[in-house]
């Protein structure tokens, strides 16, 4: 069965590459606007990955990262962080929150399935 | 494969243009009021730029870049918007206009375009690093041969819970080279003190790679925090050790070094065959794929010119360059299949999709259904799989949604609690057979004709068959859901379904029986570059029809040919009335041919029967598909062209197309076919018998 990534970022394109690239590869994608709407996305199914932007609207994604991590079945789901270059405290910010790991932006798409495949073993 | 993401750059641009409006407002509002969404006001910037780099819009990645960093001092109360910054500001917002715009349009922006904002920008960021280049520098130590590395990693207990996994690292190392992990479980504690979700090991690693140790050390970016490594390289002197520990020779030697497999192994030694494997794939372009089915397309066609003419070049009995000709063409023949089989695809790629669909599906409708899978290795064309997902996808849940029943209903009906849906795939001829069955309930006919006749697609006195009446859901706008579901949609899905089915070129036909359940067999060419066609001549000119829409042909009578009170001409075909068009009528052709010396040929397009009256048959070709919409422009009624055997080029007739346009010119009337004409049979019939 494939497995499940939801994708939360505001910026249509982003979530929308992102979105193909991940089908593209097998994944089943899920996504989800800004952070209020990925918590909610995030509890009715199960989920194997969950990729999210840090600047959003309605809870930006260091919200949502701890609130997904006091969540049990997320206690130990791997969670990636959009991040830019410059950003090297959000990461840090980002790892005390209960991320995973970062993806750094811009990103291609070949980036971006290395990123999973290290957190994601097929 | 390789992933083009450049059809999201629409997407991507509409959305900048977005963030750019928010941006020029909420400037405006601070400068008006004092006041605003600093916040909203950055993340507009950083939108812009995050999807800018990624996109490859490099100009305005870099550009966005001062303007962010602006932005973001700004908001964090070190940098007040002052109106000469403001005033910069806006400018900025008209510098990145222009790049949008100019993006749109495919133009390139003047290189120094922006520059003077930027540097003004930047000014206010002076004791900042303007850090464009921060990339590091990959160490040149990067390809000198083997190294060994030892590397101690020890996380903290509480690593599990940022979501690493050390398996997921190993798995990654394992990659790079030939390792060893030794486990270190002296940090387990008491079982009073364990915790199920700590983490007590630590790991020795040893390993041997070719990489340099910024791309090992790269392994453990997410965990670096986490975790205290050490990484110690083993110099060639000590080269010896690690070996013995990896018990391992040099990767160089290898594959000579029979021992090898003697000797014993540490636990969780993970040996990774480094011979290269790379070479089991090659990513390639799909444009040039394309280009090679266009050539030997060419190849085949120039072939069976040559084969033409050696034919007649020998008549006298003479065939050895007959020979060799045919030979020739049946090896560029075994070519061509070749270079197809590169585009395709097994159609897995899109069954797979289905359990999960299917159960996710079942589980909100409280059904029970299992998925049965079968031929998921027949391949079919590249496009042709990615263009059937959505057709499928509606099918797969229209079956859970409408035809299988709730648990105790079926229980009710002595079915087994548990509903099948059942997707296959397999070849039939020249063409790929999808069936999608359930063990549901089936279509109801009643339901269908009384909404067919209530949406005025069907007339209450007339006989239909079931064949008949299940076509009804096929037509726009048609949906006997009583009440709508999120599941299953509006009542726009099936003519979806079936017309893109139909611009693949293939034919879609439903079977159902009440109680039992329902098949929709999906029937599809194996590429969209061949056809399967049937040559025709109509005045002099030949033509193709795909076999697909054939269903026959036969030679009408002046008996069998009758024109109607409305002019229009039916035919008698096995006792049911068909439209008779004639196509010289459609493409005003001068053709004399009387009735009885031409061919009719019975087709089927839309799901409608016609025949198609032309001067003759020529026969079956295999025809490689050229579009005349790229090379000259649309034409009603042709699909493509392809070049004959003899050099001519033919056009491919599009049927859809031809009946559509004989429909609204008055040549076929297709609300009184063939359903009515065959009321007029019956009646005739009747009178027949009366008489």
């Amino acid at each position: 069965m494939s497995k499940t990534i939801l994708t939360v970022d505001d910026s249509a394109s982003i979530r929308q590459m992102v979105g193909f690239t991940l089908k593209q590869s097998g994944f089943t994608v899920v996504e989800a606007e800004d952070g209020a709407k990925g918590l909610v996305a995030a509890q009715k199914q199960p989920v194997d990955l969950v990729i999210t932007d840090l600047n959003m609207p309605n809870m930006n994604g260091l919200e949502l990262i701890s609130k997904l991590r006091e969540l049990p079945a997320f206690k130990f789901t791997p969670i990636l962080m959009l991040t830019t270059e410059s950003d090297d405290s959000k990461k840090m910010a980002g790892k005390e929150a209960g991320a995973t790991g970062w993806i750094v932006k811009p990103f291609n798409p070949e980036q971006l399935l290395k990123v999973i495949s290290r957190v994601l073993p097929s | 494969m390789v992933i083009d993401i450049s059809q999201f750059n629409e997407t991507y641009l509409e959305e900048a243009t977005e963030h750019l409006g928010a941006l020029e407002t909420g400037l405006l509002e601070l400068e008006k009021t004092g006041e605003g969404d600093l916040n909203a006001i950055f993340r507009a910037a950083h939108s812009i730029k995050g999807g800018a780099g990624t996109f490859g819009f490099m100009k305005i990645a870099n550009f966005t870049h001062n303007l962010e960093g602006v932005l973001d001092k700004a908001r964090e109360g070190e940098l007040p918007i002052t109106p000469p910054l403001s005033a910069i500001l806006l400018q900025a917002v008209d510098v990145l206009r222009e790049m949008i715009d100019a993006a749109r349009s495919g133009e390139e922006v003047d290189d120094d375009c922006g520059v003077e904002v930027s540097k003004e920008l930047n000014s206010y960021l002076v004791g900042e690093a303007s850090d464009n280049g921060k990339q590091e520098v990959s160490t040149a130590d990067s390809s000198d041969g083997i190294r060994c590395v030892n590397i101690s990693f020890k996380p903290s207990p509480h690593l599990l819970q940022t979501g690493s996994d050390p398996l997921n690292i190993f798995r990654e190392l394992s990659s790079l080279g030939n390792i060893n992990v030794t486990i270190d479980k002296s940090g387990l504690p008491s079982l009073k003190e364990f915790n199920p979700e700590s983490l007590y090991y630590s790991w020795q690693i040893a390993l041997e790679t070719e990489v340099g140790l910024d791309d090992i050390k790269d392994v453990f970016l997410f965990v670096e925090d986490d975790a205290d490594i050490e990484y110690q390289e083993v110099n060639s002197g000590e080269r010896k050790q690690v070996e013995e520990i990896l018990e391992l020779t040099p990767l160089a030697n290898r594959r000579d070094d029979e021992d090898r497999r003697q000797g014993d192994r540490r636990q969780a030694s993970t040996q990774k065959e480094t011979a290269p494997k790379e070479t089991a794939f090659i990513r390639v372009e799909t444009g040039k794929v394309d280009q090679l089915i266009n050539l030997v397309g060419e190849l085949v066609t120039t072939g069976a010119m040559v084969s033409q003419h050696s034919q007649e070049l020998e008549k006298d009995g003479n065939d050895s360059l007959h020979k060799v000709v045919a030979e020739m063409s049946h090896h560029t023949r075994n070519m061509q299949e070749a270079i197809m089989a590169i585009r395709m695809m097994p159609v897995s790629f899109v069954f797979n999709r289905f359990p999960r669909m299917v159960r996710d599906t079942a589980t909100k409708l409280g059904k029970n259904v299992e998925l049965i899978t079968e031929g998921e290795n027949t391949e079919l064309d590249k496009t042709v799989i990615e263009r059937i997902v959505d057709p499928l996808t509606h099918l797969v849940r229209n079956s859970v949604d409408h035809g299988i029943e709730m648990p105790d209903e079926r229980e009710e009906s002595g079915k087994p609690a548990i509903a099948t849906v059942a997707l296959s795939a397999s070849y039939q001829g020249g063409n790929v057979i999808i069936k999608i069955t359930d063990d549901g309930k089936g279509l109801n006919r009643e339901t269908i004709l009384a909404k067919a006749i209530d949406k005025g697609m069907a007339n209450a006195d007339d006989n239909y068959s079931d064949e008949d009446v299940w076509q009804f859901i096929f037509e726009p706008g048609f949906s006997t859901a009583v009440e709508v579901t999120d599941v299953s949609g509006r009542g726009v899905g099936m003519d979806v379904v079936r017309r893109n089915i139909q611009s693949l070129g293939g034919t879609i036909r439903i079977e159902s029986i009440a109680g039992e359940g329902s098949t929709f067999t999906i029937s599809l060419p194996l590429t969209l570059a061949i056809l399967d066609g049937m040559a025709i001549d109509l005045s002099g000119v030949t033509y193709i029809i795909p076999i697909l829409n054939i269903i026959e042909s036969t030679r009408p009578t002046k008996d069998t040919v009758r024109t109607m009170r409305n002019n229009l001409e039916v035919m008698d075909f096995r006792g049911e009335y068909l439209p008779f068009v004639r196509l010289k009528d459609i493409f005003l052709l001068p053709s004399e041919t009387p009735i009885e010396q031409g061919i009719a040929i019975i087709v089927e397009a839309e799901n409608q029967q016609f025949a198609l009256f032309i001067d003759d048959l020529l026969g079956e070709r295999q025809v490689v598909i050229k579009s005349i919409e790229q090379n000259y422009k649309m034409v009603e009624g042709i699909s493509g062209a392809t070049i004959l055997g003899d050099g001519s080029v033919s056009l491919i007739l599009d049927l859809a197309a031809i009946m559509r346009k004989a429909t609204r010119e008055g040549l076929l009337n297709k609300g009184v076919s063939p359903d009515k004409i065959q009321g007029i049979n019956q009646k005739e019939k009747v009178n027949h018998v009366q008489q």
